[in-house]
Formats: C-alpha cells, sequence, structure tokens
C-alpha cells in the first residue's frame, strides 16, 4: 500500500486546503481520468494486434495493406481537440481566478535572499520564525483573503504552497503577490511552503510552515507571530538557525562562509578592508559582529577573499536579534 | 532459412568480400579526414553515446545521493554540479545530436539513395565543432564545473563563481555543430534524391529529419546568441539580464526557451522518425496515414516555435500571454496524438515480428502515451501552476526524452546495427535489456509523478522524510535501467566479434538502405539506385532462399 502522505490528503495530491484545490483538482482528476482512459485504449489496441497479428511464419504478410481511413482519421483528430480545447478554458479560468487577488485581502510580505524567507505580517516589523526551529512561519487566519508580496534581494526565487495550489516565481527587482485563501476547517493544521525556483547550494533548505488559525487567535494580543524567545541565547540560536546556517557551520568546517565554533573572542584575526583591500588583524567583539552582519564588505575573512554575503539590515535582523546573535555566538567554543 | 529482399536483389551484385567502408582505408588519418557520411556518423555514434553513458552514470549518482533525505553522497554544492552536468551532458552532447547527427548521418542518405551528403566537408567540420564544444564543456568541469542547472537561469548564472563561461562557450559551439548538421541535410534531401524519388515516395524517417533540420537552423542561433549575451553579462557587465543594472532575467528565459522548446521537438521529432521506420519494416505494412504523419511533422515544427512561454506560467508575465501559450500548447499536442494513433493503426493487421527493434518500438509507444498525456496536465494553466518546477516535469520531461526520444535512438541503433557493422548482435540479450530497461525506466519515473504532484520540488539536494519511499523506489529503478544499458554495451560490443554476419536485408526493409550490403561499400550502392515504387510497398519483397 502507498504511504500516506498528510492528513486529508490523496495518493496524488495534498490535502486541498485552500479555496482553489477543489477547481485544480478536479479538472487535475478530470484530466488523470481522460488519460487514463486513452492509455488503456491505445496499449489495450497495441496488445491486441501484436499478439492476434504476429509473425509466426517468416513469409507471412500484413494481414491488410490499409494505408488510410479518412473518417477514422478526422475522428482521432477531432475527439482529441475537443477535449484539450474543454481542458483549455477550464485550466485558464482557474488560472485567471489566481492571478487576480480580490480587493479585500490581508497583506503579507515575504523577502527571499540566499538562502532564507522573511516573513513579514501585515503591520510586522520583523520577520518571524518558528521559535526553535528558526523556520519561516506564516500565521494565517482561515476564512480571510490572504496576499503575499514577494521580492527578492539576490537571485530568483519562488514560493511555492503545495496545499493551496498556488505558486509564483519570486523575482529581483520587482514585486509579485499570490493569494488565497484557507477554508475553516484547516484551523490547527500546519503545511510547508517552498522555494521552487533553482537558487543555488541551500535551495532545498528554503522552506517554511504556514500555521492555519482562528480569526480570534490571529486578533490576540501579542499577536502569534510576535512571540520570540526572551532568553537572547536562544533569541540568537533562533535567528541563526532562520539565516546563517547555510553557509556557516557551528562545528568547525568551512562551508560557504567561515564557521562561527570558536569564533567569538578570537584575537588577531586576520581579515582583508574591502574586496582586495589591506589586510588587518582585529579582535572579534561585539562591534566586528555588528559590522560584519549590517555591512560585510567591511572587513572579509581572510578564508574566504572573494566576500560575497550581502548586508542584513535592520529590517530584517533587528538590534535585539543581532544582540542575541552575539550572546549564542560567545556559547559556541 | 528463408529471407525477404527486394526485387532489385536478384540483379548483379558486388563481389562477396569487396571492401566495404570500414575497410576501405586504414589508419587514424582515414578516420579523421574522412568525408564519408557513414563514418562521420559512426564517430557521432561514438561520442554521443560515450556523453549518454557518462550522464546516466551522473543520473545514477543523483539517485543514490537521493537514497536518504539529507542526501546519502553529496554536500548540496557537489550534488548542484552532478545534476547540471548530467542535464548538460544528456541534453546537448547526447540527446540533441544522437539521432541526426549519429543515425542520421548514416541512414540519410542511403535513403535518400545518394553517395554521400551534399556538403561532406561541412559535414566532418560539424564533428568536429561537436567535439571542441566537448573539450571546453571538460575544461568548465576541471575549472570548476558548473552548478546553474541545464537551463543558465540569470541572474544566478551571472553570480555563481563557477565555470559558467567555459560551459556556455563550449554549448554554443555544439550549437553550430547542429545548425551545420540541419544546413546539410536541408540540402541533402532537396538535392541528392534519387531518381523516382519524389517527396511523397520519402520515407517517413526523411520528414522527421527534415523537419528537425529546419528547426535547427532557426532556433538554434537563438541560443547562440542567448550564451553570448550571458557570458558578455559576465565578463564585460552589460546588464541585459541583470536586474542591478536594469537588466530583466525573465528576457534570459524568454531567449532560453525560444530555442530550448523547438529543441525538444529537434530531439523527438527524429525519433519519432525512427518508430515509423521500425514499425513499418517489422510489421511490413506501410505507416498508416502517411502524409498525416509526415504533415504533423512540419505542423510540430513550426507550432513549436509559439509555445515558449509555457516553461513560465507562474514568472509573471501577462494573463493573455498566458492564455495564447496554454492555448498554442495545446494545439501542438494534436499532431503528436495523430502520430501515436497513426502507429498502432500500422502495427494493426500487421505481420508483427517480436524482434528487438521492434520491442524498442512497442516501448517508445506505451512510454510516449504516458509521456503525452501528462504533457496535457502541464499545458492546463491551473494544474500547471500546481504541478511547475516539481518532479512531476522531472517525470515527464524524462518519460518524453529518455522514455521515449532514447528509446526510439535505441530502437533505431539496433534496427540499423546489421547494416552499419555487417554484424547482428544476441536477440536473447537484447530482448532481456529491453525489458530490463522498461521496467527500470518506469520504476524510476512513475514514482516521480507522484512525488511531484504532492509537491516535491525539483533540484533539491535535500527533502521531507516523508518522500523517502518514493525516492528510494526511484533509486531502486535508476540501478535496474544501469544493468539494462550495461548489458546492451557488452552484447552490442561482443556482436562485433563478427560472431554472427548480418544478411543484407536483416529486417526485409524496403526503403533503400537494405538496397545495399551489409556494411555497405563506400559509395553507398553497387549502382546508383532508381525508385519506381511507393513508399514503404511490401508487395515487392519476394521469397528467396
Amino acid at each position: 500500500m502507498l504511504p500516506p502522505f498528510q492528513q486529508g490528503g490523496t495518493v496524488q495530491m495534498p490535502a486541498p486546503a485552500s479555496t482553489f484545490a477543489a477547481d485544480v483538482d478536479g479538472l487535475y482528476y478530470f484530466i488523470f481520468w481522460v488519460s487514463v482512459f486513452f492509455f488503456v485504449l491505445i496499449t489495450g489496441l497495441l496488445g491486441f494486434a501484436v499478439i492476434k497479428w504476429r509473425r509466426r511464419t517468416e513469409d507471412q504478410p500484413a494481414a491488410s495493406t490499409n494505408t488510410h481511413n479518412t473518417v477514422l482519421e478526422v475522428t482521432w483528430t477531432v475527439i482529441p481537440l475537443v477535449l484539450v480545447m474543454i481542458m483549455f478554458v477550464w485550466g485558464w479560468k482557474g488560472a485567471l481566478n489566481m492571478t487576480v487577488a480580490p480587493g479585500d485581502c490581508l497583506q503579507y510580505q515575504a523577502t527571499a535572499k540566499q538562502w532564507g524567507w522573511a516573513v513579514f505580517h501585515p503591520g510586522a516589523t520583523q520577520p518571524s520564525y518558528d521559535p526553535k526551529t528558526g523556520r519561516p512561519v506564516f500565521y494565517v487566519p482561515a476564512g480571510r483573503n490572504v496576499k503575499i508580496v514577494t521580492r527578492s534581494d539576490d537571485v530568483l526565487h519562488g514560493l511555492a504552497f503545495p496545499a493551496f495550489r498556488v505558486k509564483r516565481d519570486v523575482l529581483p527587482g520587482r514585486y509579485q503577490s499570490l493569494w488565497f485563501r484557507v477554508p475553516e476547517e484547516y484551523i490547527g493544521q500546519t503545511f510547508e511552503f517552498f522555494c521552487h525556483a533553482y537558487c543555488g547550494k541551500g535551495h532545498s533548505e528554503m522552506w517554511g510552515e504556514v500555521r492555519v488559525i482562528s480569526q480570534a487567535d490571529y486578533d490576540k494580543s501579542p499577536r502569534p507571530w510576535e512571540t520570540e524567545p526572551s532568553d537572547p541565547k536562544e533569541l540568537g540560536e533562533m535567528v541563526y538557525k532562520a539565516n546563517c546556517f547555510i553557509c556557516h557551520t557551528i562545528d568547525g568546517t568551512p562551508r560557504v562562509g567561515p564557521s562561527f565554533k570558536g569564533l567569538y573572542g578570537r584575537t588577531e584575526r586576520e581579515v582583508f578592508l574591502g574586496v582586495g583591500g589591506p589586510l588587518a588583524k582585529v579582535t572579534v567583539d561585539d562591534e566586528y559582529i555588528k559590522e560584519s552582519v549590517r555591512n560585510p564588505n567591511a572587513k572579509i575573512a581572510k578564508e574566504t577573499p572573494q566576500g560575497g554575503m550581502a548586508p542584513w539590515p535592520e529590517q530584517l535582523v533587528t538590534e535585539k536579534q543581532l544582540a542575541g546573535v552575539i550572546e549564542y555566538l560567545k556559547t559556541l567554543k | 532459412m528463408t529471407t525477404y529482399v527486394p526485387v532489385a536483389e536478384t540483379e548483379a551484385r558486388q563481389e562477396p568480400g569487396a571492401p566495404h567502408y570500414l575497410n576501405v582505408t586504414h589508419g587514424f588519418r582515414s578516420w579523421a579526414l574522412t568525408l564519408d557520411h557513414k563514418r562521420i556518423g559512426l564517430m557521432y555514434l561514438i561520442g554521443t553515446v560515450a556523453s549518454f553513458l557518462i550522464g546516466g552514470l551522473l543520473a545514477l549518482l543523483i539517485r543514490v545521493h537521493l537514497w536518504k533525505p539529507e542526501g546519502a553522497i553529496f554536500d548540496p554544492e557537489l550534488y548542484n554540479q552532478v545534476f547540471t552536468l548530467h542535464g548538460v551532458f544528456m541534453v546537448f552532447f547526447f540527446i540533441i545530436p544522437a539521432i541526426p547527427a549519429a543515425l542520421g548521418n548514416f541512414v540519410l542518405p542511403m535513403m535518400l539513395g545518394a553517395k554521400d551528403v551534399a556538403l561532406p566537408r561541412l559535414n566532418l567540420a560539424s564533428f568536429y565543432l561537436w567535439l571542441c564544444g566537448l573539450v571546453l564543456a571538460t575544461i568548465a568541469i576541471i575549472f570548476g564545473g558548473v552548478d546553474t542547472g541545464w537551463t543558465f537561469y540569470t541572474p544566478y548564472s551571472i553570480q555563481t563563481p563557477t565555470a559558467v563561461i567555459w560551459m556556455g562557450l563550449g554549448i554554443f559551439m555544439v550549437g553550430f555543430s547542429s545548425i551545420f548538421t540541419g544546413l546539410n541535410f536541408v540540402v541533402t534531401t532537396h538535392k541528392l534524391r534519387a531518381p523516382g524519388l519524389t517527396w511523397f515516395r520519402m520515407p517517413l524517417f526523411i520528414w522527421a529529419v527534415y523537419s528537425t533540420s529546419l528547426l535547427q537552423i532557426l532556433a538554434t542561433p537563438v541560443l547562440g546568441i542567448t550564451l553570448l549575451l550571458l557570458v558578455f553579462e559576465r565578463v564585460y557587465g552589460i546588464g541585459i539580464f541583470d536586474p542591478k543594472m536594469g537588466g530583466d532575467p525573465v528576457l534570459f528565459q524568454h531567449f532560453f526557451w525560444f530555442y530550448s522548446h523547438p529543441a525538444v521537438y529537434i530531439m523527438i521529432l527524429p525519433a519519432m522518425g525512427v518508430i515509423s521506420e521500425v514499425i513499418s519494416v517489422h510489421c511490413r505494412k506501410p505507416v498508416f496515414g502517411y502524409r498525416m504523419v509526415a504533415f504533423s511533422s512540419l505542423a510540430i515544427a513550426v507550432i513549436s516555435f509559439l509555445v515558449w512561454g509555457h516553461h513560465m506560467f507562474t514568472s509573471g508575465q501577462s494573463e493573455w500571454a498566458m492564455m495564447a501559450f496554454s492555448f498554442l500548447t495545446f494545439f501542438v499536442g494534436i499532431p503528436s496524438a495523430i502520430k501515436e494513433f497513426n502507429w498502432v493503426a500500422t502495427v494493426w493487421q500487421g505481420s508483427v515480428a517480436l524482434t528487438t527493434p521492434m520491442l524498442y518500438a512497442l516501448v517508445f509507444l506505451i512510454i510516449f502515451a504516458i509521456g503525452g498525456l501528462t504533457g496535457i496536465f502541464l499545458a492546463t494553466l491551473s494544474v500547471n501552476i500546481h504541478l511547475h518546477m516539481t518532479y512531476y516535469v522531472v517525470a515527464h520531461f524524462h518519460y518524453v526524452m529518455m522514455g521515449s526520444t532514447a528509446i526510439a535512438f535505441f530502437a533505431g541503433v539496433h534496427h540499423w546495427w546489421p547494416k552499419m557493422f555487417g554484424v547482428m548482435y544476441s536477440e536473447a540479450w537484447a530482448k532481456l535489456s529491453c525489458l530490463l530497461i522498461f521496467v527500470g525506466f518506469n520504476l524510476t519515473f512513475l514514482p516521480q509523478f507522484i512525488m511531484g504532484s504532492q509537491g516535491q520540488i525539483r533540484r533539491y539536494a535535500t527533502y521531507l522524510e516523508r518522500w523517502t519511499p518514493y525516492h528510494q523506489a526511484s533509486t531502486v529503478g535508476a540501478v535496474i535501467l544501469g544493468v539494462g544499458f550495461a548489458i546492451m554495451v557488452a552484447y552490442l560490443l561482443h556482436s562485433l566479434l563478427g560472431v554472427r554476419k548480418a544478411r543484407r536485408n536483416e529486417w526485409g526493409g524496403v526503403t533503400l538502405e537494405w538496397d545495399s550490403p551489409s556494411p555497405p561499400p563506400l559509395e553507398n550502392f553497387e549502382r546508383p539506385p532508381v525508385v519506381t515504387r511507393e513508399v514503404y510497398d511490401y508487395s515487392v519483397l519476394n521469397p528467396k532462399s
């Protein structure tokens, strides 16, 4: 038996957790059964013909030399044409519905960066992450129209919600958006979202969660996305898991950037003052860490002379979070 | 043993043991500087099959890596390079040149009754360009590999520190090799048809390769320009695709797919031609609806230029563009459906010999049916948005390219192998290998459809736990597929020892290449052929012991 995927889903489809799902799935299964019909027809006729007219003696001629049949040929041109035109119109209507967002949407923002998401809830000043895993989280009230405006700070990314059947490329230099509405029966459930456009090393790690909540929980104060760990070390660890871990390890192995293990407090650390700049020695203290986050190319670790990390402005990592990161780094002996 | 040969064979023949194209001259120079289309075709065959084996090995590594959710062997950076190289080798070095340049080079002039292609020097030049491309690609691998995916999407391909420039120039070279081959075949088809070989007496393989050649000439320059722009972007920072300088990264996608969508028809059209030949010969029956099949090749060639936007339904293109591209995509599917029905009707009431080439053709018909039908899901706008960039697309693409095009290529290799080398392979081993390939292929890619519709995104070095059983089934399938191909390499190489000599007309074909010794002499025919009968007229076959 095929293993189950998600609560409420089927073998072929994830849970139908948005108002688009019924239409998309209906069309999917319509095409599926039409395809099954034609596949069985084609392979059935083929199998029958191969068995019935297989060559038994080497000099056996073909049973017929018919080379065309206009009625038959027109039939098998017109029937598929009619069927696919139905699919075309049905699919186009569904897609139009997805591209035109209603006017009363709650507006979220999602900024993609190699390799992570910063998810901003309506009115929020800082991105929201799961306090433990550091995964980005959308808290979405059921029954409300939700619009997510996306932007990218570097390369192409993509924002895909399989359970909602929607997806949009995230482009640098252009705002793109998508919208959906989750029916109320999904309150309390969690779904994933993914980056679908290949963006390099951390592509497969760019996923996060959507938590469906009730309107009452959404309105509660503090808002669900405003809770973050109060302990600075835990806060720092969350920020690390959300933003840093793909390039910076905590076990000493160098990756795209230097490892954080034993970094804090090091003296005589060799850095270049800017790309191609002169070598200098610094002590890794609070000021150095702050500068490396806000303006990474001012001092570049000797191991990675080409630099390349983009700055993390206060909008993505708050001062409080940055202080937490520093506390967290101190624990990485 | 009774065998079937064209009437013409009862006439004067050349002496047994007379030199053929393989042994008429000897030495490295006689091959390196050859102008013989058969030798050039053979060199292409070796080169493309070697590329296929490299690409296949990389595919196996990908599948082994994906045995575990966190990845079994590579770190993500290396994984990205491996899948990129797999795509580049399979697309640019194997599947685009495989049927036209390898099989087409050998078979097309013979089917036309010509001594050679119209422009033999250009033919050799095209092979060397292909080889230069391969050398540049190898340099790219040595200089750090490429991790952009075979699609080279900007701005990632502008920013990645890997050897994109070398690889881009390599593919630029291969592109021109493809243009030269196409040009050559168009001229050859127009100018060198044997007396009496009118357009509607041409075998359907010629129609297919002719349509392909038109695509190669018209579409490939766009790829060349696009890759040059990418190289300029990296070297001089001209800013056409770079959003930081006001460029548009999506423009690259338009340029790229303006070539690369016709390119998938550059791959599949000649495959369809091979299938028409193989089914006709091994069912001893004219291809049903000959004119419809011929015209559908041309129709595909034309419409395929107008569907590129269906690769970009989520990119933010206008709703009207989406509508047009979706409509045209459905439209381009119809000629393919017509062909599938025509092939089944050709088998119907035929004299169906279950030889190895025919088995491959049957595998093609089954897999192409799935490949084509799953394409309908992707052409449908709202369903496409759900499936876009998932494993569903990966599975669909491999059903059409690997399961259909590559399988048709191997149908052709087995069909024309006795003609090319004058030897026959072990049919028992060949059928076993064909079975393994069929089972392995479906086990590899069927689970990927399910993963894809469940939302598993492609090009992921790691994945969520719940997809593990499907990934592992896929990996087991890939290993079976690998064993199937290993057996194929073994028995084909073994056949070259010449244990079993091939007959002049091994399968009882009636196209002109069978009216020549196996292997053919340098000049292809003992005397210039004259065509006096309609195409696929099997009534001319006479029993002869």
